[in-house]
């Protein structure tokens, strides 16, 4: 996988998450997704950023294109320092909620996405990326 | 924009979002709704989503607490009717995805 292109945002607020929000739009847009797409990556973005603004203390946020062989593919990194994730599969688990959310947020955003990778150590922060290929 | 316009029509309320809402304003809208349901003695609520770009869980969660009546620091106020009126995207795009992606949503309760 190669980047084409990257742009690193800081996310400390609540308003911060509507911007990582606007700039996978704006990706998604570029590489032609269709609008179901563009929403499904845009909603999981939503969710990653809001997890690392409210359990993560705050952190950046990496959105890119990239590519691998002929297909394209948005991808969004949120890196947070926070106290990070004592039980991943718990907290995957749809209804498990310990913020204001429906508790589908990182299920969610899994299920939205094409690829989904999750790290996190207690105490040292997490770290969550998905991909949206194209096609 | 601080704060969401609430409309009041004969015994219905009418609400606009028109804005990307963040979690703040989404809060403080269940509020402010809470509380104008309750002074104007609302029978139904429509709320149009139209313009948001994603209902996310967090702007779901709220949409379904406005729904049941359930904000959790005003309990018992009564269940109500709503309905939502939206789809996934933003508005200039509505009309190219109407019939295939984006159902409109209607809820009745």
């Amino acid at each position: 996988m190669t980047v084409e292109k990257s742009n690193e945002l800081s996310i400390a607020s609540q308003d911060d998450v509507v911007l990582v929000r606007q700039a996978v739009r704006t990706a998604a847009v570029e590489i032609g997704l269709s609008l179901i797409d563009q929403t499904k990556v845009v909603t999981a973005a939503s969710e990653l950023a809001r997890n690392a603004v409210v359990h993560g203390g705050g952190g950046v946020a990496i959105v890119s294109i990239v590519k691998e062989g002929n297909k394209r593919g948005v991808q969004l990194i949120c890196e947070d320092t926070g106290r990070g994730i004592v039980d991943i599969g718990l907290a995957m688990t749809d209804g498990y909620t310990s913020g204001g959310g429906l508790g589908l947020g990182l299920g969610g955003a899994k299920r939205l996405s094409s690829e989904f990778h999750i790290e996190s150590r207690p105490g040292e922060g997490t770290r969550v990326s998905i991909t949206r290929w194209k096609g | 924009m601080d704060r969401i316009p609430i409309l009041r029509i004969g015994e219905l309320l009418l609400v606009s979002i028109q804005v990307d809402m963040h979690d703040r304003l989404a809060l403080s809208l269940q509020d402010d709704l809470t509380d104008r349901i309750v002074s104007t003695r609302a029978r139904g609520v429509l709320i149009d989503i139209s313009a948001l770009d994603v209902v996310d869980s967090f702007i779901g969660r709220m949409l379904a607490n406005i729904r049941h009546g359930e904000d959790p620091r005003r309990r018992n106020r009564g269940r109500r009717n709503a309905a939502f009126r939206g789809h996934h995207a933003g508005g200039t795009r509505l009309d190219s995805a109407r019939d295939s992606d984006c159902p409109q949503h209607r809820l009745r309760h």
